[in-house]
């Protein structure tokens, strides 16, 4: 019992690790691995902490695989809450209502992201396919350029007709 | 005991899954992760219900044991399904699938997957669960939205965060 709620305080480091890493490396882009780098120091943290304490009992592997499952649980949930944060859609709407008093939908279109315009999301989530390799532009022809978007788009829509989820998206 | 407790967990979320999917069969519209938080619960206790009273008796493993693997599981069952039902990619990439030579023009994903159908669907998602109203053609943000722009905001700020959205 004990056990776990130390991995569940260990877990507020991983905001503490995240942010002091984004100011001593500065600069755009790195959020993301930063993150990740700050979960493996957290979870490094909590099993260290483990095998010091814990490594006699008798019952130590129970509380490992307990340490290591609510390490990856607190690091998801943080994962989603700094997603929503930084690229959040709804999030984002709500931001520029606020930050425009009010808006009608053409405004909320216009004024997305702080002006840069719904263009410039749909342009930057086309980007980052492109990137993975999923897609490729050439002469203005988007086309899937991998198997596995294939595999992606078959389990996808497989999977949202199991659940009867709709168009999604 | 180590075994118990694994068995335990997987079979949970095996219950989990298979309500889940009856669930989401029987009921239509907006299922979010509140109702996946339910089903996991209902699921959980069901499960440790029938252990304890026909399978396992004593032997059946704590709460504290069982419960951080299962709930591990539900999340990242949860993080797939939110990747599913709500990521811009994915629902590019089946549109891509769905097209001719899995192939379109910049053109054809805007009709068919248009900038204002985006925005409106959230809109009035938004609207629907009170954090905007809508009032003479404008939305406002609502209490509880101002509250929560507020400290995304201030989240912006001590992420150094630029580009958001």
């Amino acid at each position: 019992m004990y056990a776990i709620l130390v991995s569940i305080i260990l877990s507020l480091l991983i905001p503490i690790f995240h942010i002091a890493l984004i100011a001593i490396f500065r600069k755009e882009g790195l959020h993301i691995k930063l993150m990740f780098v700050a979960f493996l120091l957290y979870i490094s943290t909590d099993i260290i902490i483990k095998f010091t304490y814990y490594y006699d009992l008798q019952e130590f592997y129970l509380y490992l695989i307990n340490s290591i499952s609510i390490s990856i649980f607190t690091s998801l949930f943080y994962m989603e809450a700094f997603s929503m944060v930084a690229r959040g859609f709804s999030m984002r709407i709500i931001t520029d209502i606020y930050l425009n008093s009010s808006l009608n939908s053409s405004g909320v279109i216009k004024e997305y992201a702080g002006g840069k315009g719904i263009e410039w999301m749909l342009k930057k989530r086309l980007e980052g396919i492109q990137n993975l390799g999923f897609i490729s532009e050439r002469g203005g022809a988007i086309k899937i350029s991998s198997k596995n978007a294939i595999y992606i788009a078959r389990i996808s829509l497989f999977y949202k007709s199991i659940l009867k989820l709709g168009k999604g998206g | 005991m180590v075994l118990n407790t694994l068995a335990t967990s997987f079979l949970s979320f095996t219950i989990f899954l298979f309500l889940h999917i009856v669930i989401w069969r029987m009921i239509d519209g907006y299922r979010g992760i509140i109702l996946i938080l339910i089903t996991s619960i209902i699921s959980y206790i069901l499960t440790n219900y029938i252990l304890e009273a026909y399978l396992l008796g004593s032997l059946t493993p704590e709460i504290w044991m069982t419960a951080p693997l299962f709930y591990c599981l539900i999340m990242l069952y949860s993080h797939f399904y939110v990747g599913v039902l709500k990521s811009v990619s994915i629902r590019i990439i089946e549109e891509l699938y769905r097209a001719e030579n899995l192939s379109m023009s910049r053109d054809q994903i805007d009709e068919i997957y248009s900038s204002e159908e985006m925005i409106l669907s959230r809109l009035l998602l938004l609207e629907n669960k009170e954090w905007i109203i809508k009032e003479n053609g404008k939305y406002k943000c609502l209490n509880k939205a101002i509250f929560t722009v507020r400290i995304n905001l201030f989240l912006h700020k001590i992420y150094r965060l630029n580009n958001t959205g």
